[in-house]
């Protein structure tokens, strides 16, 4: 009767109509576009026990073609109850009954059944389900607010409701209970500040009518009561887990159902926190509503409580003239990465030219830039395996294990702040032969992790030097080991993760045995395992029992605690082991990790291609952690070959490796190539004569003077680590107004130009043709033979000039200020 | 670790309608800390407080007892020779060395409670300059490399200065805690140097021996042709990259763009209200940069603690001739430039987004030494805040009856750059992600 009701009221105005019609016309259009094969809603049976909570009904359609498409907000949804109210998809108990509804779309019809119990009996507000988590939610217990370490205006909280003890004092005790007034709730200060009615300088959070208010308001009604009786929440479940949208249709609605240890199940998709991993793709709304931006992929992190999931979302949007070509395929690789790229609606770019690919596996794989010769051997080979061969050859070289050591070292903090310089030589050393025998990793983790004795006598005991107690050895290992920034868990939960304060000191329990004794020699350690000492949780005041991510808690059987760590560290229930490697290696040869930041793995930072990351995984463990042979097939691969030149179909691709990203020659790679292309190769402090940068075993072993920050040293302002910490972060790759002044003017730049015993002078004396002259800085720097038009440009500029030598100086600077040089491409 | 019972003021308005109305449109929530990209870096910009940061660093130790706490009815072995005189804030007096700051004390506040944990020169720099001790782990970043990693690289100038003559020491060493630390290298301070004429040196911007202006345009020319000659790559480091080199390019060659280090352009009444001194000229070598938008600027007095040794160019150190110094030299100079520095930033309506701090890295020895002079003093000394919603005219913290230890909450260096920071639009979580100012709080009776 109602609907008619409207239709008559509509009638009497024609405006109405129109805009009636105007309403209807898009779904219609839209109805033919999608044209579904059935229909179906999630939860189909769900009880909702207690009078303050609801239930979010998610609906689907599936189209023809086997699409998801969400109509929760779109589909009709009825019922004959009077028990229930249903707005948006929204159900709200009002008395005990069950209640059939049925809901239709396009002639296609789905039932579900909802059960309400516990109406007529009151319901108290949970402080611990109800009242935390509507701060978490509003942003009130977020790091930027209440919830940083030191609260915000004198009033702290813990960070999203992790210590309901702290919160119970914030909120009904300090500052004489004057946060909550339990005679006049709405007077409250915990309810004016956040609805603005007095001033506030986070803002409004919510007004008096949302539910947030309403929850406070009557949890501080019913007396603030802070105990809680009744089952507690054992986790969180969110519907869908994973979804593909396609524009336009990039809404998506999401549920999140809490289990308790009852057996009971709560929807708390109202009061869950969510937040997209990439905002640039979607946004998520505090209802749970996924609206998407742009084509890519991005997590939702859905929090309640301390509980997390993160479902994936991928939008896929149809690009006007886009048209897969089918590229050729060199492995499975490329086949993974190419699959990503067509569902994404992305091209991947050409293979690159021979020249540019000889400049680029050798930057990536030996750190420095071929010589002309070996462009000759190359080029004049027609093989059609050449780059294959190539790539063989080049990870056989000396060179590459010393560049790969000096990676290392950048990861295990070698350097003589906190290791003595002879034992900066021992450690580089060992690093260098275990990349030489190419010794498997999961070896080469073992041998560190697990190093005692005397660090003379082994090396790799030095890592328990840099990382120097037992905090640091544990968060050091988690880091570079497990892929985990476990550091902020240590005071308190961690914000983005599953990571707790527990797991922290369970962590670290494993180290805390290990001790560092000094000997009679100088600075020799003595690395040994005590039979006893114990974590103390410096929050709960009891011992940390060892603790490990997916096994949980764990029996240690051994003396060295370290080796039930590193046993489950890898063995096959941790998948991130192989993993985090596998990911570093291909952020170092591609400029970008599948997981990015390459050494940030968390459930809230997905990888760009999760399948690609598994298969790389299981290649590396399948092979016995071979990690020459897992460069090997990623340098194969076409997708590590591509053109660095985007077109159209993927310039707007920064993250799917559909075309290579140019990035700056390192400090190290940097400051090599300046003394390759002069011919005045940097002499360094402390080393072998000859030594590269690229080979440096510690970045301090020049005293270099610091004091004049007009001469600070080249590679420091080019971003090279102080290694003062694990991260991979610590490498720089910001650009600054100091390097390119070191570039435009600085010492060590014009100094290798003007140098009267490098290539321009040393050529001119033979009398050398200038034209041969820019050849060689052509082959040298770029790697390729300068055009002819270049030729005649560079010769027209020196017989303009008049001086020879001031104008192949000046030729030089341009080369080695040219993006063509200074960039990886 | 909980502060139970702190609370300020009864109506719990930590700040006012108008200071919410600027920052209520920014809530900062964003995953991950991505390069900051030119556009970023204006919205930094627009959200902080503090648009930029004066640091007056009075490197040497300034004798707190002599200047802005004295203690006139102190045995005389403490109280020192200067009479004291009122100011402007209630019940605060200064020593009579500092007249025109006394009459405008109503533009600033000082806390008379700071106290710092190191007795030495570079060490208790790197105290007050980072806010922690040297050998506490890897050396933190500089306040200033702080705000400038926050606020990322702008257009025209780098983010962080140091306006002086250098990276201030004392005789055996420098500072450890002056530039990037943690944050690395690309976030040191970018040293301009200042005469007491007025004239500006700019060591990175010197031409190498051998360069000139003239070929560096005739070498950029070249560059720019082989650019159009060549297939050119891009990318966002790309345009970064070259943006950069556009800017060095400008400030090696372009008088314009050195505009901001030109003091000719100012009047000779501005420059001599500053003083013909070093730390005045320096001090308005400062404010132009704070016109130019730069976000941290940090004058050192001096480069070295000491006044009369080799090198020394008369910092606060005054181990000897204390008082003739004080009286003689520091406080005047220190007076004229402070006072006119203040009234020129609030003649240009800049005070209101500006934080300008003056404080050293410890205080004098309230004893007098047997040298008849003062020593260093860790467990009490000063500092001063104007600018930027800092709350003007209070006098924070109090001292005891010989100005030797706070009586009030003690208030340290890592408090200091906390404000600074958050001031600045650093906040709890950017600095969490940063990883710096680890366990600082705020000192709230400044805002």
């Amino acid at each position: 009767m109602n609907w008619i009701d409207h239709l008559l009221c509509y009638l009497k105005e024609p405006i109405a109509i129109v805009l009636l019609l105007l309403t209807v016309m898009p779904s219609v259009t839209r109805a033919d576009e999608d044209r579904l094969q059935s229909i179906s809603v999630t939860p189909e049976q769900f009880t909702i026990i207690g009078k303050r909570e609801r239930l979010q009904l998610v609906i689907t359609g599936t189209a023809i073609e086997g699409r998801l498409i969400d109509l929760t907000r779109i589909a009709s949804v009825n019922t004959d109850s009077d028990h229930i109210v249903i707005e948006n998809g929204v159900i709200t108990p009002k008395s005990n009954g069950v209640s059939k509804i049925q809901i239709e779309y396009q002639g296609h019809v789905a039932n579900a059944t909802v059960t309400t119990r516990s109406m007529d009996q009151p319901q108290a507000v949970s402080f611990d389900y109800h009242a935390l988590p509507v701060l978490a939610q509003s942003g009130c217990s977020g790091g930027s607010c209440h919830g940083s370490p030191h609260g915000k205006a004198g009033f702290r909280l813990s960070l999203f409701g992790s210590d309901r003890e702290l919160d119970r004092i914030s909120l009904t005790r300090e500052l004489f209970s004057r946060r909550v007034n339990l005679i006049e709730p709405q007077k409250s200060l915990l309810l004016k500040k956040p609805a603005m009615q007095i001033a506030h300088q986070g803002g409004k959070r919510f007004g008096t009518e949302d539910l947030q208010y309403e929850l406070l308001r009557d949890w501080i009604a019913e007396g603030g009561k802070t105990i809680h009786e009744g089952p507690g929440c054992v986790g969180i479940e969110v519907f869908p887990p994973i979804r593909l949208l396609k524009f336009p249709q990039t809404n998506q609605q999401l549920s999140v159902i809490a289990s308790f240890q009852d057996g009971t199940r709560r929807d708390v998709t109202h009061l869950a926190k969510y937040e997209a991993s990439d905002p640039k793709v979607m946004e998520v709304d505090q209802t749970g509503m996924v609206r998407g931006i742009t084509r890519g992929e991005s997590a939702v992190i859905v929090r309640y409580l301390n509980f997390i999931e993160t479902p994936m979302v991928t939008l896929v949007r149809d690009i006007d003239g886009f048209q897969w070509n089918d590229p050729p395929v060199a492995n499975q690789v490329d086949q993974l990465v190419y699959d990503k790229l067509k569902s994404l609606q992305f091209l991947p770019a050409p293979q690159c030219e021979d020249t540019t690919f000889i400049r680029r596996i050798y930057l990536d794989v030996l750190g420095i830039l071929p010589t002309q010769e070996e462009q000759k051997i190359f080029h004049e080979d027609s093989a059609d395996d050449k780059r294959d061969r190539l790539i063989d050859e080049l990870l056989e070289r000396e060179e590459y294990d010393k560049f790969w050591a000096q990676k290392w070292g950048d990861l295990l903090r070698v350097s003589t702040k906190l290791i003595s310089a002879p034992d900066v030589y021992k450690f580089n050393r060992w690093l260098q032969r275990c990349i030489a025998e190419n010794k498997p990793y999961d070896q080469f983790a073992r041998e560190i992790l697990l190093a005692t004795g005397s660090t003379r006598l082994n090396p790799a005991g030095n890592f328990y030097r840099s990382a120097g107690d037992t905090n640091d050895a544990m968060e050091t290992t988690a880091q570079v080991f497990l892929g985990t920034r476990i550091q902020c868990a240590k005071c308190h939960n961690h914000p983005f993760e599953r990571w707790t304060q527990d797991n922290y000191y369970g962590l670290t329990a494993f180290f805390n045995r290990l001790q560092r004794s000094k000997t009679q020699r100088e600075n020799e350690i003595l690395l040994w395992s005590a039979s006893e000492g114990e974590v103390q949780h410096p929050v709960t005041n009891t011992v940390a029992v060892p603790w490990v991510p997916s096994d949980g808690e764990i029996e240690v059987a051994q003396l060295d605690r370290r080796e039930a760590l590193v046993e489950w560290m890898t063995s096959a229930s941790n998948p991130l082991f192989a993993k985090i490697e596998v990911n570093r290696i291909w952020a170092q040869v591609m400029g970008r990790g599948v997981v990015e930041p390459f050494d940030d793995f968390r459930d809230s930072n997905p990888p760009a291609n999760s399948p690609l990351l598994e298969y790389l995984a299981s290649e590396f463990i399948q092979s016995g952690y071979d990690r020459k042979r897992l460069l090997r097939l990623i340098l194969r691969s076409n997708t590590y070959q591509t053109s660095s030149n985007s077109t159209r179909w993927n310039e707007a691709d920064t993250k799917y490796f559909s075309h290579y990203s140019p990035r700056m020659l390192t400090a190290e790679q940097l400051v090599d190539a300046l003394g390759f292309v002069t011919g005045k190769p940097k002499q360094f402090f402390g080393v072998p004569v000859g030594t590269k940068a690229t080979w440096l075993p510690a970045p301090d072993l020049q005293p270099h003077d610091r004091g004049k920050i007009g001469n600070i040293e080249f590679l420091k302002v080019f971003g090279q680590p102080e290694r003062q910490s694990a991260c991979e972060c610590e490498r720089s790759d910001d650009i600054s107004l100091g390097q390119a002044l070191e570039m435009l003017n600085g010492k060590l730049v014009t100094e290798m130009i003007f140098d009267e015993s490098n290539h321009i002078h040393r050529a001119l004396k033979d009398n050398v043709e200038p034209s041969q002259i820019i050849r060689d800085f052509y082959v040298r720097a770029f790697s390729r033979e300068p055009t002819e038009s270049e030729v005649k440009f560079h010769s027209q500029y020196i017989g303009n000039h008049g001086n020879a030598s001031e104008a192949l100086e000046d030729i030089c600077w341009a080369v080695l200020n040219h993006n063509e040089f200074l960039f990886q491409h | 670790m909980l502060e139970f019972g702190h609370f300020k003021t009864n109506t719990c308005n930590g700040m006012g309608r108008r200071g919410f109305l600027k920052t209520a449109a920014a809530v900062p929530v964003a995953l991950g800390a991505g390069l900051p990209s030119l556009a970023q870096a204006e919205a930094a910009r627009k959200r902080a407080k503090a648009k930029s940061v004066l640091l007056l660093w009075l490197w040497g130790g300034p004798s707190h007892i002599d200047m802005v706490d004295p203690k006139p009815d102190a045995p005389m072995e403490y109280r020192g020779p200067f009479g004291t005189i009122p100011t402007k804030t209630t019940g605060m007096r200064f020593s009579e060395l500092l007249p025109r700051m006394a009459a405008r004390s109503d533009k600033y506040s000082v806390i008379r409670s700071m106290v710092t944990s190191n007795g030495g020169h570079p060490g208790a720099g790197t105290v007050g300059l980072t806010g922690y001790e040297e050998n506490a782990g890897p050396i933190q970043p500089n306040f200033g490399s702080i705000v400038a990693k926050h606020r990322g690289q702008t257009d025209a100038l780098p983010p962080f200065f140091y306006v002086g003559r250098g990276i201030p020491r004392d005789l055996p060493r420098r500072i450890e805690g002056y530039g990037g630390g943690t944050l690395g290298k690309a976030y040191d301070p970018f040293l301009v140097s200042c005469s007491e004429l007025g004239s500006v040196g700019i060591p990175t911007l010197k031409m190498m021996p051998g360069m000139t202006p003239n070929r560096i345009t005739d070498r950029k020319q070249l560059l720019a042709q082989l650019d159009q000659s060549q297939r050119t790559l891009d990318n966002a480091k790309i345009r970064d990259w070259n943006r950069s080199h556009q800017t060095a390019y400008g400030l090696l060659t372009d008088p314009a763009a050195r505009q901001a280090f030109d003091l000719t352009a100012e009047s000779q009444k501005t420059r001599e209200a500053y003083g013909q001194t070093t730390f005045g000229q320096s001090c308005l070598l400062a404010r132009r940069l704070v016109e130019a938008q730069v976000p941290y600027i940090q004058v050192n007095w001096s480069e070295y603690v000491e006044t009369f040794t080799p090198n020394g160019d008369f910092g606060w150190d005054t181990h000897i001739y204390n008082f003739e110094l004080l009286q003689d030299r520091h406080c005047p100079i220190f007076d004229r430039a402070y006072s006119a520095l203040l009234d020129d930033l609030y003649d240009r309506g800049l005070m209101e987004d500006t934080l300008v701090i003056a404080m050293g890295e410890f205080g004098r020895t309230p004893h007098i030494s047997n040298r008849a002079a003062r020593e260093h003093w860790q467990h009490c000394y000063f500092s001063i805040w104007a600018g930027a919603g800092i709350q003007p005219g209070r006098c924070i913290g109090e001292s005891d009856a010989k100005a030797e230890h706070p009586v009030t909450r003690p208030i340290t260096p890592l408090m200091a750059g906390t404000t600074i920071s958050e001031l600045c639009g650093v906040g709890a979580r950017e600095r969490a992600e940063m990883k710096v100012l680890d366990g600082g709080s705020l000192i709230h009776e400044l805002m």
